[in-house]
């Protein structure tokens, strides 16, 4: 697996639009990059032993996959809401028990038009991951094995 | 209903010799399992799980008063219903018979402690250990199967565990290379491939496939496995051995064999289950005397799959 923690000047800027975004006040996590998103590691483990690890053994995956950058934006995944649920504070979309339904099946939602950006999604007590608004609609990254339709 | 093989039979006999017993057993494993979830404590408490799941109608009871995440769902769902429900998808639950629990229960994980999971898809042990230490420490989840780390890997990621690095390597191989890199744990989870006749209720195919030839052969690989592991051990550290089968073969004859090469002691582990001692003697062989404080978990004795739990220690 290929793995790159974020340098200095990256996790600032993560940690820059975590916190205009959502509200989000330094979360205790490694962050790291694999080529298809960042990822975050909540042990308590050194930088420098787990690139040992990385280096030297056959790794397939590890910590959580925490979000996906789209034009500057952070697009958390939905356990890393869940993780961070008491800390997101800002741009939270509540939405209807009927439009979780459709959320959860990985459909896109209708919203108001002047909605732009990434959201996290919440129903009731639960957070259900983001999506980004755009045009009238909240696009849905819910990975498919997630889906109600799909399990 | 399929029939088991007279020698599987045979040997169950000799290990529950009082015909009431053995009756007891041959029924229930013809019985389907009972659903068990546990409640993924990192995502959600017992207190709020219980409460949605009543809101839905479902019956849960947590039989273990120090174990509350330990839930069985009391009212028949309809099939798959369990793995559809909404707080199953976004990880709120994990399903795992309840003896299965009783591993990671052994092992005692604590934040911040250094973990190795040797034999980890799909993850039901590493999740639970995970939870237990809080997301913190570190774990090793190691297996071999392509097809099941895939599997592990998604649990993970359903269940917010993000202490834990996955590795695909052979067993007794990864033992070598963390031991060449020095590499000590706290706590090691062998949870060995076996013959799988605990879990005959839920996959009753086994009766089919069970074989005394494959029962040598894995006792076999368990021992290179479990002394691999033991020396991977930190002083003070705790390994558990486990499986989800009753042939002494693949427990006592494995943890005996264990014992004597490492001079690792046997310690009585408290779980919530009942638990029939560790027999001493199988086909004429001798087993330390310890080994009685070994846990053999009898499907008839809990009504739930059966398992072998031993607690091992490093002085
Ligand atoms: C009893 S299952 C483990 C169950 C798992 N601990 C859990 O709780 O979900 C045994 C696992 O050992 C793996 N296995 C078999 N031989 C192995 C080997 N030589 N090295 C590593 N893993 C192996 C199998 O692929 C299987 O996933």
């Amino acid at each position: 697996m290929w793995v790159r923690f974020l340098s200095k000047g990256k996790k600032k800027e993560l940690l820059r639009v975590l916190k205009k975004s959502f509200g989000i006040e330094k979360p205790p996590f490694l962050f790291f990059e694999t080529s298809k998103e960042t990822r975050i590691f909540t042990g308590s483990v050194s930088k420098d032993d787990l690139g040992m690890l990385v280096k030297n053994l056959r790794i397939q995956s590890m910590g959580l996959y925490f979000a996906k950058k789209e034009d500057g934006e952070f697009r958390l995944s939905l356990d890393a809401t869940h993780l961070l649920s008491k800390e997101i504070k800002k741009n939270i979309l509540e939405i209807s028990d009927e439009q979780k339904d459709k959320w959860m099946n990985g459909e896109n939602l209708e919203i108001d038009e002047s909605l732009k950006g990434i959201f996290i999604v919440k129903n009731k007590e639960d957070f259900l991951s983001s999506g980004k608004a755009s045009n009238g609609k909240l696009f849905n990254f819910i990975p498919k094995e997630r889906r109600t339709g799909n399990y | 209903m399929i029939t088991p093989k007279p020698l599987f039979e045979e040997r169950m006999r000799r290990l529950l010799p009082e015909e009431t017993d053995f009756a007891e057993f041959s029924k229930k494993i013809h019985e389907y399992p009972l659903n068990f979830i546990r409640c993924n404590t990192l995502k959600i408490s017992p207190v709020q799980l219980k409460k949605r799941l009543e809101e839905k109608e479902w019956k849960i009871k947590q039989p273990f008063s120090v174990h509350q995440e330990i839930m069985l769902v009391e009212n028949k769902l309809q099939p798959g219903e369990i793995g559809k429900a909404i707080e199953h998808l976004i990880g709120y639950y994990y399903v795992q018979e309840v003896s299965s629990m009783m591993p990671a229960l052994a092992l005692e994980p604590k934040p911040g402690e250094f973990v190795l999971d040797l034999c980890a898809s799909p993850g039901s042990k590493t999740t639970q250990i995970a939870a237990l230490m809080q997301n913190s420490g570190a774990i090793i989840a190691n297996d071999k199967a392509v097809d099941r780390i895939i599997a592990l890997c998604s649990n993970l990621e359903r269940c917010a565990v993000g202490n834990t690095i996955v590795t695909k390597e052979d067993a007794i191989f990864l033992c070598q290379k963390l031991d060449n890199l020095g590499i000590r744990f706290d706590k090691i989870l062998v949870d060995v491939p076996c013959s799988g006749e605990g879990n005959i209720r839920g996959n009753p195919k086994t009766l089919i496939t069970w074989s005394l030839g494959a029962i040598r052969q894995l006792s076999d690989l368990q021992k290179k496995i479990a002394i691999s592991a033991a020396a991977l051990l930190k002083k003070g550290g705790t390994m558990v051995y486990s499986t989800c089968t009753h042939a002494p073969e693949e427990n006592e004859a494995v943890v005996s064999f264990l014992m004597q090469k490492t001079g690792l002691k046997i310690e009585k582990a408290s779980l919530p289950l009942k638990c029939r001692p560790g027999i001493f003697e199988w086909e004429k062989r001798g087993f330390a005397e310890e080994i009685e404080n070994t846990c053999r978990i009898y499907p008839h004795d809990n009504d739930c799959e059966g398992f072998f739990v031993a607690k091992l220690k490093k002085e």
